[in-house]
């Protein structure tokens, strides 16, 4: 199943707009989609999840390898309107203190 | 009740499936919703966990019991958890697959490739 919904652009940020659940079996097109974009050249990369009911810990790890990649360029990725189990993942492995989170698209930085 | 299982082929695919039936075996027998998205990540991160091991070809058998008022849910094999999930590597000190799990259930067991947690129930 694919779960990204959409790519677009909002000001100088690139916006991938993500929808279900993210395991193990989804989570890799999502992550080589992420690192297309970066070496494409996004460096201002953002990720709607608001839609995201279900994470585990291995999307957890396809989103750090693109977190890597992005600064490795001194690029941004940020994580948007990420709640329930996605959120409870992220706190509990303390990750959340490693992503830029906000709450909606409109909180996003100016760049 | 008696015991429902699923036993799902050793493939990625598979694993929604598993937490299809956890959800609807947590719903059944009135789990809170927290408890059962807390067994849904659980069974998913023990069904990964094994797969990324290489889990016979026999498969991965997810089963659930009611037992003195809990849900008792078993994940077997549920893999060693010697091993980060690709791109964590180093972000916990040991497995953080198996953090997580303890995290949530701090009385989970882990006996032999046997994974054990245990939540309160409602019965309807």
């Amino acid at each position: 199943m694919d779960v990204i919904v959409g790519t677009r652009t909002e000001g100088p940020w690139t916006l991938v707009e993500v929808a279900g659940e993210l395991d193990l079996h989804t989570s890799p097109p999502l992550r080589d989609h992420l690192l297309e974009l970066i070496q494409g050249g996004v460096d201002h990369l953002a990720l709607d999840l608001t839609k995201v009911d279900f994470m585990d810990s291995s999307s957890l790890g396809s989103l750090v390898t693109c977190l890597k990649r992005v600064r490795e360029r001194d690029g941004k990725l940020v994580l948007v309107g990420v709640g329930g189990t996605p959120m409870k993942v992220l706190t509990l492995t303390g990750l959340d203190r490693v992503f830029d989170i906000v709450g909606s698209t409109s909180e996003l930085p100016p760049g | 009740m008696a015991q429902l299982s699923i036993r799902i082929p050793p493939g990625t695919t598979h694993v929604a499936s598993v937490r299809a039936f956890v959800g609807a075996v947590g719903r059944s027998t009135g789990c809170s919703e927290e408890a059962v998205d807390d067994l849904r990540l659980v069974a998913t991160e023990a069904c990964a966990q094994a797969i990324e091991e290489d889990a016979p070809p026999e498969g991965i058998e997810v089963r659930s019991l009611l037992e003195d008022g809990r849900l008792l849910l078993e994940i077997e094999p549920c893999g060693r958890f010697d091993r980060a999930p690709e791109g964590l590597d180093g972000v916990s000190e040991g497995s953080t697959r198996r953090a997580l799990i303890e995290g949530l259930f701090p009385d989970a067991e882990f006996d032999d490739q046997v994974l054990r947690v245990a939540v309160p129930i409602t019965p309807n």
